[in-house]
């Protein structure tokens, strides 16, 4: 009896808890202050006297950002075959240079991650349409908790019915006597 | 504290972590930038894994102690983790196939690390099978408790076949035997652990909920037994 009032106790908290979350809280996004995400076209990449590099980053708007590039810059870029290459700029500075100035000249959009100075990261920006995704984020966490909550919902009743047999057998006199 | 007031706290704690873990999960951490929404399925898969992995374990341990000083309990402990873990399992393999088919294009391939998970999803499968098919016990117990002994072999090959075998699955970013410092953002980290600690909080409530479920049916099976065998020798 305990276990049936506690089982719904908790499943509504549960319940009103996400629905209290989900009604009181700002959506999230992707950036951050300290993260922002610029998505345009290298327009110039120069290395100055101090040997740091500076790439000018143009946004579809015509908005151009000089950013530094790092030693700990990652970089994840597809060269023309399609190949995708990865590396920090500390490992290769070079072949990363030269292989900035190749998507500087075929024009790819890239998306680069920065902290309004410095870049995080620079990679090309992703063609798949990640929205598509989300079903399989749905399909995930909703079979799971159905699956959860069917399985705690068959224990509860197996509990309950144990119960009901354990009252009805306390019920008869030779019980005590059995269970001595 | 109160022993009867045990699970009431273990399934409050859970319900609370749980929701903090959802909230943190969906509205908290930031969406990863190369494979967007769909990354979120880590930190299900990911607990759910380890769930499934302490679940073995406590087969183990449990069944050990068993076959040390067959007392009814440990036995219970082993059945109960061995069901929580069937649970866990499947879901492993569910969430990790949902996650590899938008990011790796396929449902599955044949790496270790995938049939080594897969291998002890059917290890607790052929466990709860054995046990409900194998005439009631002593031996039944006692062979259970070997089986279940025998599957925890599997854990560390899963732990660790990502990194011993590496294709597509991702050797460990996190944890003591990931390759130093974590490869894991802060607020990434922060939310797996987050949401590490309610799933092994489910994962007890379940274990004990099947455990209590357990004794109680033992209790009464007992009393039958021994109603049967009274009214036979009158």
């Amino acid at each position: 009896m305990i276990y049936r009032y506690q089982t719904k106790l908790l499943v509504s908290i549960f319940l009103a808890s996400i629905y209290f979350f989900s009604v009181n809280v700002d959506p999230i996004v992707a950036e951050t202050p300290e993260k922002k995400i610029t998505n345009g076209f290298i327009t110039n990449i120069v290395t100055n006297e101090e040997n740091t590099t500076i790439i000018s980053v143009t946004e579809s708007d015509g908005k151009t950002s000089n950013l530094k590039i790092n030693p700990e810059t990652n970089i994840g870029i597809e060269s023309v075959a399609g190949e995708r290459w990865v590396s920090i700029f500390s490992e290769k500075p070079q072949e990363s240079i030269t292989r900035l100035k190749d998507q500087q000249s075929r024009l790819i959009v890239l998306t680069v991650v920065h902290d309004g100075e410095s870049i995080l990261s620079i990679s090309n920006a992703d063609k798949r349409d990640l929205e598509l995704n989300l079903q399989y984020l749905f399909i995930v966490f909703m079979i799971t908790w159905i699956v959860f909550f069917a399985y705690i919902f068959y224990l509860s009743r197996r509990q309950n019915a144990i119960n009901r047999d354990i009252k009805l057998l306390k019920s008869q006199p030779s019980y005590e006597k059995e269970t001595k | 504290m109160n022993r009867s007031h045990f699970p009431f706290l273990l399934n409050t704690l859970t319900t609370i972590s749980m929701v903090f873990a959802i909230w943190m999960v969906f509205l908290w951490v930031p969406t990863e930038t190369n494979q967007g929404a769909v990354q979120r399925i880590l930190y299900i898969h990911v607990p759910i894994a380890w769930g499934a992995m302490v679940s073995i374990c406590i087969v183990a341990v449990a069944s050990i102690l068993y076959l040390h000083n067959r007392s009814a309990k440990w036995d219970r402990i082993a059945v109960s983790s061995a069901e929580a873990g069937a649970i866990f399992g499947s879901m492993m393999l569910f969430s990790g196939m949902m996650w590899a088919r938008p990011v790796w294009g396929v449902f599955w391939t044949g790496e270790a690390k995938l049939v080594t998970t897969l291998i002890l999803f059917l290890l607790f499968v052929a466990y709860l099978m054995f046990r409900n098919y194998f005439p009631e016990g002593i031996q039944q117990k006692k062979i259970a408790a070997v089986i279940g002994i025998i599957g925890a072999i599997d854990t560390p090959v899963i732990y660790f076949a990502a990194n011993l075998w590496e294709r597509a699955h991702p050797p460990l970013v996190t944890g003591p035997a990931s390759d130093g410092d974590s490869l894991l953002s802060g607020s990434i980290e922060l939310t797996l652990f987050v949401s590490a600690v309610a799933f092994s909080l489910l994962l007890f409530s379940l274990i004990n909920l099947r455990y209590s479920v357990h004794k109680s049916e033992d209790a009464v099976n007992l009393f039958y037994r021994n109603s049967s065998i009274e009214s036979n020798t009158l």
